[in-house]
């Protein structure tokens, strides 16, 4: 009898979802399905408004990666005005976009995923928590926090301390990096350095242990998007959209960001309010769950397309990360998103201590000034979680006629629903859902880190509600988690 | 110094009265002549523990929204005590207030006293500006104040 189990709402994840997963007559899973039933409405709500507000608008969309949206933002609307950013300004925008990686993978990684992969997958759900890691690790606890609030703070020193501060600007930014607040950056990342390597050398050291989830959580070949520099290099904040297939052959090298419409599509399914964006020159198939153009985005897909990673630290771990693809291909097994996120935040640590060192980045020529010069204006990031697309179209008076934002969490929903396809098939047996199985898919889900709702956090709050039903929809099985 | 941690999102409508509500609570206690720093953010993240555990906080007030209807008749402002032992659970992109007292208590050994003040929210949509009632409900904050213990928030006497 074929049947459904619901598991919902994901933790630890931003915003709610639930997972249904498929099972045969036989009580095989055939299917996993990735339900995200909350409604961004931010395209909407933005039309209409001056495209200059778009960078403190669209920084309000999500509360752990503000920083994403706001450049790609600004991004945007340098394109509208036609004008050139001065070099400092870029300078102090590529400062605090890796402040930012530092802060979300830090939290990503010793927060999110460090409970399943230090405690167990299948530990007692009551400790395993970032509480629990605390309480057998609290040198551990105490860098980590440290680690982010490093992050944290390098964002609120150049933007000022409101809550959303629309620091980044059509043509610059407002405000300037003072002497005083390079010496502290420089002072503390030392410390964020060996935290950093502290958690390279952990996770490393125990790769051994997560052969099998390195093998079911997410191990499937797909495309890789995302940006590099024009020669190649690894890069977060500009560059050029590059796509790699999964041999690892370079089907796009360089197009510029503008022309991005050219090979993303996005398709709409029924049963989720997020896109499936998929590579358009392979098209999205025929329904039947194969799709030739689903790629991935975010920390693997960075470190599979580029070149190069241009930093000494992170070019030391890229060589290690390129052994664990197979037989030269890229790297496949989403599991190993844990290793690419710490070599990305070492890398943002070496960049962020390239700018403090730079002279230039006290400069104070940071905006430029301009009207509507073009009347469409794409701005592409790598957000931590992936490529950010915004684009915008105004009118000759800089109204806003039209918003599209793509997401990263939206760029990764064919592959996340691969993953915990493939998870359940690889951990389900009969009809019944354990504890293990559920924080098994809620971690293939945490390997993208997905932003859900990104939008509030009062409405939705529930415990994890699991059910299971037949094939006549009779709910033959339910779990809550409180 | 009292800290006050005030957090929510000001483009969903009533989910950003905990912001309002933490700026005008900041503004009540200063003129009760107390040392007060007010925290504004999206949503709370384990790093705001160090803030809570900061050698010159003497109270912490964490000043949010609540999801309320008009039928459930919870239309007003309410405060509640917090401590470190209760929920650790709601781990992840959204933390409670809870989990960061217990950060704070665990990590650095230090236990403030801690309160909840909510206000009631409604409407969730896209778009700025709180609904009437959740106006009205925070219109109401000298009054819920004159109604606390005097020693508030050092101490629930």
């Amino acid at each position: 009898m074929a049947q459904t189990i619901h598991i919902e709402p994901v933790t630890r994840i931003e915003g709610h979802a639930k997972i249904a997963v498929h099972l045969d007559d036989a009580g095989q899973v055939i299917d996993a399905k990735f339900h995200v039933v909350e409604f961004r409405g931010f395209e909407k709500f933005c039309v209409g408004r001056t495209f200059p507000e778009m960078p403190g608008i669209t920084m309000r969309i999500c509360g752990i990666c503000p920083v994403s949206h706001m450049l790609a933002s600004a991004k945007a609307c340098d394109a509208i005005q036609g004008t050139k950013v001065p070099v400092t300004a870029q300078k102090l925008r590529r400062l605090i976009n890796h402040a930012q990686y530092t802060q979300s993978h830090a939290l990503s990684f010793f927060h999110l995923s460090a409970p399943d992969l230090i405690l167990g997958m299948e530990s007692d759900p009551a400790t395993r928590n970032v509480i629990g890691l605390i309480l057998a690790n609290p040198a551990l606890g105490r860098k980590a926090i440290r680690l982010r609030q490093f992050g944290q703070d390098i964002i609120r020193m150049v933007t000022g301390k409101s809550v959303h501060p629309a620091w980044a600007t059509p043509g610059g930014v407002r405000t300037c990096l003072l002497p005083s607040q390079i010496d502290e950056i420089k002072a503390r990342l030392p410390e964020a350095f060996e935290t950093t390597e502290i958690a390279l050398n952990w996770l490393k050291d125990n790769y051994g242990s997560f052969t099998r989830e390195v093998e079911t959580y997410g191990d499937f070949p797909s495309l890789f998007i995302g940006l590099v520099t024009p020669d190649g290099g690894l890069e977060h904040y500009d560059g050029l959209l590059r796509v790699m297939d999964a041999d690892g052959r370079i089907i796009e090298k360089g197009l510029a960001n503008d022309r991005w419409t050219e090979i993303i599509d996005e398709a709409v399914e029924p049963w989720s309010y997020l896109k499936f964006p998929y590579y358009k020159p392979l098209g999205y198939g025929n329904g039947n769950g194969s799709v030739p153009g689903m790629y991935r985005v975010g920390p693997i897909a960075r470190l599979n397309i580029c070149d190069y990673a241009g930093t000494p630290r992170a070019e030391r771990e890229l060589r290690n990360f390129r052994r664990l693809g197979k037989d030269g291909k890229p790297v496949s097994s989403s599991f190993h998103a844990h290793y690419a996120r710490l070599i990305e935040l070492l890398f943002s640590l070496e960049r962020i201590e390239e700018l403090v060192n730079d002279p230039q980045i006290c400069d104070t020529h940071i905006r430029s000034q301009g009207g509507v010069n073009e009347l469409r204006g794409v701005g592409v990031m790598e957000a931590p979680r992936g490529t950010l697309f915004h684009e915008y179209h105004v009118d000759e008076t800089g109204i806003l006629t039209g918003v599209n934002l793509l997401v990263a969490t939206g760029n990764n929903n064919l592959a996340m629903n691969k993953t915990i396809t493939q998870i359940a098939k690889a951990y389900m047996s009969g009809n019944k859902v354990t504890e293990g199985l559920c924080n098994r898919v809620e971690h293939g889900i945490r390997l993208y880190d997905p932003c859900l709702s990104c939008s509030t956090h009062a409405v939705g709050q529930m415990p994890m509600q699991i059910q299971v039903f037949d094939a006549s929809g009779a709910l033959v099985d339910e779990q809550v988690r409180d | 110094m009292i800290l006050i941690i005030a957090y929510g999102n000001s483009l969903r409508r009533d989910d950003g009265a905990g912001l309002i509500l933490g700026q005008k609570l900041e503004e009540a206690l200063r003129q009760r002549g107390l040392a007060v720093e007010c925290i504004a953010v999206h949503q709370l993240t384990p790093d705001l523990a160090l803030s809570v555990a900061a050698d010159a906080v003497a109270a912490v007030v964490f000043v949010d929204t609540r999801v309320a209807t008009a039928e459930d008749g919870q239309m007003d402002l309410q405060v509640q005590a917090l401590g470190a032992e209760q929920s650790a659970q709601s781990l992840g992109h959204h933390v409670g207030p809870s989990v960061i007292l217990t950060y704070a208590r665990l990590l650095y050994d230090k236990t403030p006293p801690a309160w909840l003040l909510t206000a009631p929210g409604f409407d969730f949509d896209h778009g700025e500006g709180l609904s009437d009632a959740a106006e009205r409900a925070l219109d109401t904050l000298p009054a819920v104040l004159e109604r606390l213990p005097p020693g508030w928030p050092l101490s629930a006497d």
